[in-house]
């Protein structure tokens, strides 16, 4: 594969128009290499492209990189070191389905399965099955309410927690896993909240203060009042749920549409649960119990 | 999570007894272990029917108007 004789016409970038050639250039290296075989080999996050041409990004040092891109390229691009990226999508920021009904929600936080696959976690109704997508399909971050389009993609549905649709189920979890495209773009952090979670909380009590950071309505806090029974409305049915966690606002909306697949955490910023419903107006939340999140995802947050 | 100390299924219970009237969406329990039922809109005959469950269960019961349940 080589992309040396690739034509192009110029593109504007950022007020400037660069070089026909190397954009096509940069196009064509761009998709080449951001697949994991360069990351996971090269550290490879990135190629830039500026009026004085091409720059591959990298992770950290990365040997043998410049011998592994000679039989792409005429001549010899530099290589920058730039460390870890920083979040693109970090929890609390909009995300969505890119196929099927492209419901938008909210990216919660960065999990890991028991092989340390690293994974983004939201609400099956908004990435997964329940928003009409398939293992495999696109995920936007942001979700199409918040703007986000094909060129959005983060990442692809993984798989999800299988809520049965019936007023007589017995379920607890309504989430999904996102596999990001670039894993290492993504870090620890949530909008509004900073550097969290920090660890989980199992054993929430009655009138634990909690908080969560979701794309509509930011950050919100509320108090942990009910254990709850509910039924749920989905676009593809009704679903009930057992040993919910009821969030009241005490007469601040705690969670909006949109909002759902944020994660809600206790004041030591531990996840206690992950928010999948609201009544505004009555200023209650709902969120699943994170350790049920875990069992049935089989994953752990990081 | 704590769990209130009424068992568990009474909730469900109640939710299969009453899951017929219009606008019941859920039933919760309160730190008091009460049971709250959750109701989206006030229907005359869901409040009924959830104050006959309540007398037939001798149970202190009340009914929350919680607005209609959004999801995304």
């Amino acid at each position: 594969m080589s992309f040396r004789d690739e034509e192009a016409p110029g593109e504007p970038l950022d007020g400037r128009v660069v070089p026909s050639a190397s954009y096509a250039l940069y196009r064509r290296l761009g998709h080449a290499l951001l697949s994991s075989h360069w990351y996971a080999e090269y550290s490879v996050v990135g190629v830039a492209i500026s009026p004085e041409g091409l720059t591959v990004l990298v992770e950290r040092e990365a040997f043998g990189l410049e011998e592994a891109l000679r039989p792409l390229l005429s001549e010899p691009v530099p290589i920058r070191l730039v460390g870890p990226i920083e979040s693109v999508a970090a929890g609390g920021s909009s995300v969505g389905a890119g196929s099927g009904r492209q419901t938008s929600g909210t990216l919660g936080c960065l999990v890991e399965d028991a092989n340390k696959m690293r994974f983004g976690l939201s609400c099956d109704h908004v990435v997964g099955t329940l928003a009409g997508q398939s293992h495999g399909d696109p995920v936007w971050a942001p979700g199409k309410a918040h703007g986000g389009t094909a060129a959005s993609k983060i990442g692809t549905f993984a798989r999800g927690s299988n809520v049965v649709l019936s007023t007589g189920a017995t379920n607890t979890v309504d989430g999904a896993l996102i596999a990001f495209d670039t894993p290492s773009a993504h870090s620890r952090s949530i909008t509004g909240i900073g550097t969290a979670p920090k660890g989980v909380n199992r054993s929430l009590a009655f009138g634990d203060d909690l908080w969560k950071s979701g794309a509509t309505t930011a950050v919100t806090k509320g108090t942990f009042v009910y254990v709850v029974t509910l039924n749920i409305p989905y676009a593809a049915g009704t679903a009930r749920f057992v040993d919910q966690i009821g969030i009241d606002g005490s007469g601040i909306v705690f969670a909006r549409r949109g909002d759902s697949g944020a994660v809600v955490l206790d004041r030591h910023d531990r996840v206690a649960g992950l928010l999948f419903a609201a009544a505004p107006q009555s200023f209650l939340g709902f969120a699943n119990p994170i350790a049920d999140v875990e069992k049935v995802l089989g994953i752990s947050v990081i | 999570m704590m769990h209130p100390k009424q068992p568990r299924p009474l909730a469900e219970t109640a939710m299969d007894d009453v899951r017929a009237y219009p606008g019941i969406i859920g039933v919760a329990q309160d730190v008091d272990d009460r049971l709250v039922f959750l109701l989206d809109r006030d229907e005359a005959k869901s409040r009924d029917a959830v104050m006959l469950w309540a007398k037939a269960h001798a149970l202190d019961v009340t009914i929350k108007i919680v607005g209609t349940i959004v999801t995304q």
